[in-house]
């Protein structure tokens, strides 16, 4: 059981895998106990003063809660692009406030901007892979350096000619259909911050689609989703996306019709 | 949701018995909005059941030929032949594990089982097995056993298999040499007395040889000896010093709290004391019954008895790997391929792999004299570099002229195996998969995924022969 000491402020509880946060102190079988919290990372364990939460209880949850609001509503650092070797834009969002309230904005760009993805990318590629920030900021940073360079690897070494990687902000999923129009690329797909909950806040989400574009229907996209070190590990979420790639310049096809 | 039925088979030749039995095992690939497709069994049905034959025997080793017979006449009652099976298991347990030419019996009964059928005996393996099909472990799982150990107790002619299960995983196991053909009879007078258990007699003050005549009286308190024994294997009694003479394994680490009883010996357990089998089988039955195992009230009733190691056999030996694997240029099926294991379960372990892959393999190829294949536990959520780290001291510690097989836990095998072609090459035969757990010198079956899925089916046994 993890308990208060002088040491404590020193520590992120956040740090501590839900696994190994138990706080009851009354439970007739510890053994069973500990093999219930090894099986999930569910808020299981928790203890109880009377009847209310102990306090390093309800500050784990405030903590992880507002963990999961602040990846809503943060900006991904200024250098996220350079650090990831890529260049940026932004949709036709303003802000981080414009962005939440407008989906619309989200998925457009500016002439201007149109403009600086046409001149800087290579067009008609076999795969157009970028990356968003969406509706979970921190994911960018914990999950794309290991999945871009596992998926290109992939790509080059089967011969698909990957086009040219760039960071979006303020971007929704269905930038996908703006990009496509532009660069009219066979498979497009976005790497996108999304569904950031309780158990983590950097969970990412792959959006692909074969021949995308404004008339696209929803049910022609292949979504892989929880990408985190808490679920689908990114490297192997990596593979996998590029067995969907694959398969889907195989078949000419993606989502509902598409088989894996 | 995509649905299909794999047919299964289960042979148990046992030291007393032989018995059959083909189940329908249900693959089903589901998975909600965003997740990986995930292949599971889903659900078994039992199609047929064999009668119950006795083992064939000749010098005292079981009958190769005979047994085919058996096993081909089975195939014709349930009206099957061998290529229609996907998957199963030919075990040979009890004692006759132990006897010369258990490999010569495997060898001619395989070719008859189909093409998938492994192969597989040991203590291990049969507690295991007889615990699963006997409904032990599914008991095990039940909101009344919560936290609680429940022990199978597989009771045949020529051994006791102890598995003891918790919230339907298996904890440990051990094997006795106590069963209910150990002395044999025929009109009263013995024919047979298990060398295994002369010893223990000698020192109870029992002194009876082939040929001499066996009373009620003498039979009743030969079998209290063994059930004494049992008592103190589980714990219900102060060790008792026979106990060490007739264990084949070490002992029970732990004191069960529930038990439940299996193997024809537990079939005994209702009905007269005779000799009607020619064995001690019924008298040991009923020293079950009126031992400290019922006093206590800690016994549980089970669906099956009789057969509950068949259809351990045949219902439970196959496992599904995870549903992103890595396979290229592989022919199926894998046989019996040995497994050496690698300590690489954390990401401060990745610079001692080369070495000691390197090493493993030379041993097992020298033992085996063929290519192993590599097994490791993996870890969370490796970065991309720490996987080609991984492909790239893997590629250079392996055999080339050698296909390349990884059996792994943790969730990546994916992601190396595609690092690994791009270092071996488009040609090179890799098959590398996750979800499976192994242990050093297990030995595995692999076939390739059935139709719609995506997962593989591996059988993993502890003994291999041939």
């Amino acid at each position: 059981m993890y308990s208060l000491n002088k040491n404590s402020l020193e520590t992120n509880i956040t740090d501590i895998p839900m696994q190994e946060f138990c706080q009851c102190e009354t439970a007739s079988d510890y053994g069973m106990l500990e093999e219930l919290k090894e099986s999930t990372p569910a808020r299981i364990g928790s203890g109880h003063c009377g009847a209310r939460y102990k306090t390093l209880w309800s500050i784990r949850f405030q903590a992880d809660q507002y963990a999961a609001a602040d990846a809503v509503l943060k900006e991904c650092p200024n250098d996220v692009a350079q650090r990831l070797g890529m260049f940026e834009i932004q949709t036709r969002c303003r802000d981080k406030y414009e962005m939440l309230t407008r989906p619309d904005l989200g998925r457009l760009f500016d002439e201007n901007t149109q403009k600086i993805i046409s001149e800087k990318c290579v067009h008609n590629p076999d795969v157009q892979i970028f990356v968003g920030d969406g509706l979970c900021s921190p994911s960018v940073m914990a999950n794309v350096p290991d999945m871009l360079p596992t998926i290109k690897a992939a790509l080059e070494f089967d011969g698909i000619k990957m086009g040219t990687p760039f960071f979006v902000r303020y971007c929704r999923v269905n930038t996908v259909r703006t990009v496509a129009e532009i660069l009219k690329p066979k498979v497009t797909a976005v790497l996108i911050g999304e569904r950031p909950g309780m158990l983590t806040a950097k969970s990412m989400s792959a959006y692909i689609a074969y021949n995308a574009g404004y008339n696209m229907s929803e049910s022609d996209y292949n979504v892989v989703s929880n990408i985190s070190s808490d679920g689908m590990s990114p490297v192997e979420a990596a593979a996998y996306i590029v067995d969907i790639i694959k398969a889907m310049l195989e078949q000419k096809v993606s989502g509902y019709g598409l088989k894996l | 949701m995509n649905k299909r039925k794999l047919l299964s088979v289960g042979i148990d030749i046992g030291t007393t018995t032989t018995q059959i039995l083909f189940t329908s095992l249900t693959m089903e690939t589901g998975g909600g909005f965003g997740c990986v497709p995930k292949t599971e069994i889903t659900d078994k049905e039992i199609l047929y059941r064999s009668p119950v034959y006795f083992t064939p025997l000749k010098n005292d080793c079981i009958d190769a030929e005979e047994t085919a017979k058996i096993i081909e006449k089975e195939y014709k009652a349930f009206g099957i032949t061998p290529e229609k099976i996907d998957t199963g298991a030919v075990i040979i347990t009890g004692e006759s594990a132990r006897r010369r030419n258990a490999a010569e019996v495997i060898a001619s009964v395989s070719e008859l089982c189909g093409d998938f059928v492994a192969t597989a005996a040991g203590p291990d393996l049969e507690s295991y097995l007889a615990g699963k099909g006997s409904g032990c472990c599914k008991i095990s799982q039940e909101s009344k056993y919560r936290g609680k150990t429940v022990c199978n107790i597989d009771i045949g002619g020529g051994t006791s298999n102890l598995g003891v299960f918790m919230q339907g995983k298996e904890v440990c196991s051990a094997c006795l040499n106590i069963g209910g053909r150990l002395i044999k009879l025929n009109d009263g007078k013995i024919t047979y007395i298990s060398e295994k258990i002369i010893p223990l007699l000698v020192k109870n003050g029992i002194y009876i040889s082939v040929g001499d005549s066996l009373t009620q009286e003498l039979c009743r308190k030969i079998c209290r000896i063994f059930v004494a024994i049992l008592e103190s294997a589980c714990g219900l009694s102060d060790t008792n010093d026979d106990e060490k003479m007739l264990l084949c394994t070490p002992a029970l680490p732990l004191k069960p709290d529930y038990f439940t009883f299996s193997g024809g010996v537990a079939d005994c357990m209702q009905g007269a004391e005779d000799f009607r089998y020619g064995d001690i089988g019924p008298f040991l039955g009923q020293a079950l019954n009126d031992s400290l195992f019922s006093k206590e009230k800690r016994v549980v009733e089970v669906d099956e008895r009789m057969r509950a190691t068949v259809i351990g056999a045949g219902s439970y030996t196959l496992s599904l790997s995870g549903s992103t694997v890595f396979i290229n240029n592989i022919d199926f099926p894998i046989k019996s391929v040995p497994v050496a294991f690698v300590d690489f379960d954390s990401r401060d372990k990745i610079d001692l792999l080369g070495d000691e892959v390197k090493k493993k393999l030379e041993s097992f190829g020298r033992i085996y004299g063929k290519c192993a294949a590599i097994g490791f536990e993996g870890y969370k959520a490796p970065s991309f570099f720490e996987i080609e780290k991984t492909a790239e001291i893997l590629s250079g510690a392996i055999d080339k002229n050698q296909r390349l097989i990884i059996l792994m836990q943790k969730d990546w095998a994916k992601a190396l195996g595609q690092a690994l072609a791009r270092r071996l090459g488009r040609e090179f035969p890799i098959l590398c998969a996750d979800g499976i757990n192994v242990g050093d010198g297990d030995f595995a079956d692999i076939n390739s995924p059935p139709d719609g899925t995506n997962s593989i089916p591996v059988i993993i046994k502890t003994l291999a022969f041939g």
